[in-house]
């Protein structure tokens, strides 16, 4: 096999590697109306990772990584925060928090990173993917991966465990936070952990698909799942499959055209999306508005309903 | 810091120009802004300004100028169709509003990319300036564009007076607005150009990104100190043009400095000054304010 070959097979691994975590985490999101928070979540850990590559110089230290993810944590405590003490309207406290949190950490960028061209303005954008193969880790005269692919696996693992462990009240908090109350569960200590990994994973990803991507990852996969299925279940199962799928014809598509690869991906993800949309649309599987007030489940039988 | 001297003495006309583009683009924005808020569709700006991006790489790459005006148009059509897709999207599926937004802010904002890296990898010569859309570079503005923001602005100004009543009634109360015989649907639409044209206008200045900011920080901030809404609009149109003028000199501060983030620190200083100004009224039992609403 020839060099190349190994080289483009490693960024695509890495793609893939974004979309697991954050095409099952998504599923949680938009179950939970926080799509958008996830998406100020991507934007805001830049003053982080700003703070923490300034103070130890490096890229791929330990200790950046958990300061640009506590940082994440923050954003939803400050969201949380300018909301009820500050009382601001929800959307426009999302919108107020991220904004001023990126703006700082491009500030940041142009103050002290002016003449860096490791961490610049345009790799927040696209990211890098296609360069993640240059960091190549070789163990024992073996090569085994890529820094990037050997950053993403810890969180493909840990989200996937978590998700294994506590399928059924992450479930509950994700649908009925009400009944889950009832039921003892802990609503905002599962929220605080969903909400850790969408940090953790935004600084992950961050490198490799940049932090306006991440955004895409999360919903198109998730809300794609969700038109075809009623079943939670098979939300998630289909929602990685096409993040997976996305990224393999993204991939392919980006070489093709000779483009960058991150919003290649995530263009075709749109694209599976709205294909999806318009056959549900014309083939009516769809309930009209009036019964569309439960979450699962009723689906076919509202749909039998109006058409009667 | 010569340069923020001479900045603030106004004696170099690009800095004269800069200043005025960005005030006219931060009063445009902030008033426009009122209306998404007290609709609680303040993201819907968020995404209609990702929304834009593939617009003007298309605009850029049929006519190959970067004339404001064929970009703005670009601009105009592709946050049409954002607008018209989420409209869609929100009759014919059960997503939520959230999702609904994000879905459209992705696809959009990433077909732009994909359009603009197509362009800088099949060598088109002066690419440069489209990724001053993403972080928004407004020394870049010429006395033209001035024109253009003029005219632009002044007609959603007027646009905002004549139309006055019919965009209150959609903001509180659409049943009513339907006994008086308006056409939701109609103002509904015209309110979202005003805002895409709003959107179009300052992307130059503050970039994609931070858009969103401008249309909804200064309005956060009047809402703090005010619940009617004519003093919301006035106040909201002043923290706007607070924030340009501060952002526009301190993006004067360095070589590489972007104008976007800088208007965006002010206006979350004066957020953090409209809080204390709120929360000392409040402790002042002679002048209690209005309650706002936690929603």
């Amino acid at each position: 096999m020839s060099n190349w070959l190994i080289d483009t097979w490693f960024v695509l691994v890495t793609a893939i590697l974004v979309a697991i975590p954050a095409s099952l985490l998504g599923v949680f999101l938009m179950m939970r109306r926080m799509v958008m928070v996830g998406d100020a979540i991507s934007h805001a850990v830049l003053p982080g990772i700003v703070v923490a590559y300034l103070i130890t110089d490096s890229r791929d230290s330990f200790p950046m990584l958990t300061g640009a993810a506590i940082m994440g944590v923050l954003t939803t405590i400050f969201i949380d925060f300018l909301n009820s003490r500050i009382r601001i309207q929800q959307d426009a406290a999302i919108g107020t928090a991220f904004t001023f949190l990126f703006a700082v950490g491009v500030l940041l960028i142009a103050f002290f990173a002016g003449n860096n061209t490791d961490l610049d303005q345009d790799c927040v954008l696209y990211g890098d993917l296609e360069m993640t193969f240059l960091d190549q880790r070789i163990v024992g005269g073996y090569l085994i991966g890529t820094g990037a692919m050997l950053q993403l696996i810890p969180i493909n693992v840990l989200v996937v465990l978590v998700l294994l462990i506590a399928y059924r009240p992450l479930t509950v908090w994700a649908f009925n936070p009400d009944f889950g109350k009832l039921l003892g569960l802990k609503i905002r200590g599962w929220q605080l952990l969903v909400m850790t990994l969408v940090s953790l994973h935004a600084v992950f990803s961050f490198e490799s698909v940049g932090a306006i991507m991440v955004v895409g990852m999360l919903i198109l996969p998730a809300a794609t799942a969700y038109l075809i299925s009623d079943k939670i279940r098979r939300v998630f199962i289909y929602s990685v499959c096409i993040g997976i799928l996305g990224c393999i014809v993204g991939f392919l598509a980006a070489m093709a055209l000779n483009v960058s690869i991150a919003p290649t991906i995530v263009a075709i993800c749109g694209v599976f999306f709205v294909i999806t949309w318009l056959f549900k649309l014309f083939t009516r599987a769809y309930p009209s508005k009036i019964n569309r007030t439960s979450d699962f489940g009723n689906a076919t039988i509202d749909n039998s309903l109006t058409d009667i | 810091m010569n340069s923020l001297i001479a900045a603030i003495s106004l004696s170099d006309p690009t800095i004269r120009r800069m200043l005025m583009g960005t005030v006219l683009i931060g009063l445009t924005a902030s008033v426009i802004g009122v209306f998404s808020f007290l609709r609680k569709k303040s993201l819907v700006g968020d995404a209609i300004s990702h929304a834009i991006l593939p617009g003007v790489a298309l605009a850029y790459m049929f006519t190959e100028t970067k004339s404001t005006w064929v970009l703005m148009i670009g601009a105009l059509i592709a946050g049409w169709l954002a607008t018209q897709l989420m409209d869609g999207l929100s009759r014919t599926t059960r997503l939520k509003p959230d999702s609904v937004v994000a879905i459209v802010l992705s696809i959009f904002f990433s077909i732009g990319l994909v359009l603009i890296s197509w362009i800088q990898g099949n060598g088109a010569d002066s690419q440069s300036g489209l990724s001053d859309f993403l972080f928004g570079k407004i020394a870049a503005i010429s006395s033209d564009d001035i024109v253009l923001f003029a005219i632009v602005g002044s007609f959603l100004l007027v646009l905002l007076i004549l139309k006055y009543r019919a965009f209150y009634f959609v903001a509180f109360n659409q049943e009513y607005m339907k006994v008086r015989g308006y056409s939701i649907r109609w103002n509904d639409l015209l309110i979202s150009t005003a805002s895409i044209l709003a959107i179009a206008m300052g992307i130059q200045a503050v970039g994609v990104v931070l858009m969103s900011a401008l249309l909804i920080i200064p309005v956060a901030s009047a809402r703090m100190l005010t619940f009617r809404i004519i003093p919301l609009l006035v106040l909201s149109g002043c923290f706007g043009i607070t924030g340009a003028i501060g952002g526009a000199f301190g993006s004067t501060l360095g070589d590489n400095m972007p104008t976007g983030p800088w208007v965006i620190v002010v206006l979350f200083a004066i957020t953090v000054v409209t809080f204390c100004i709120r929360a000392f009224r409040e402790r002042t039992p002679k002048n209690p304010s209005p309650e706002t609403k936690n929603t």
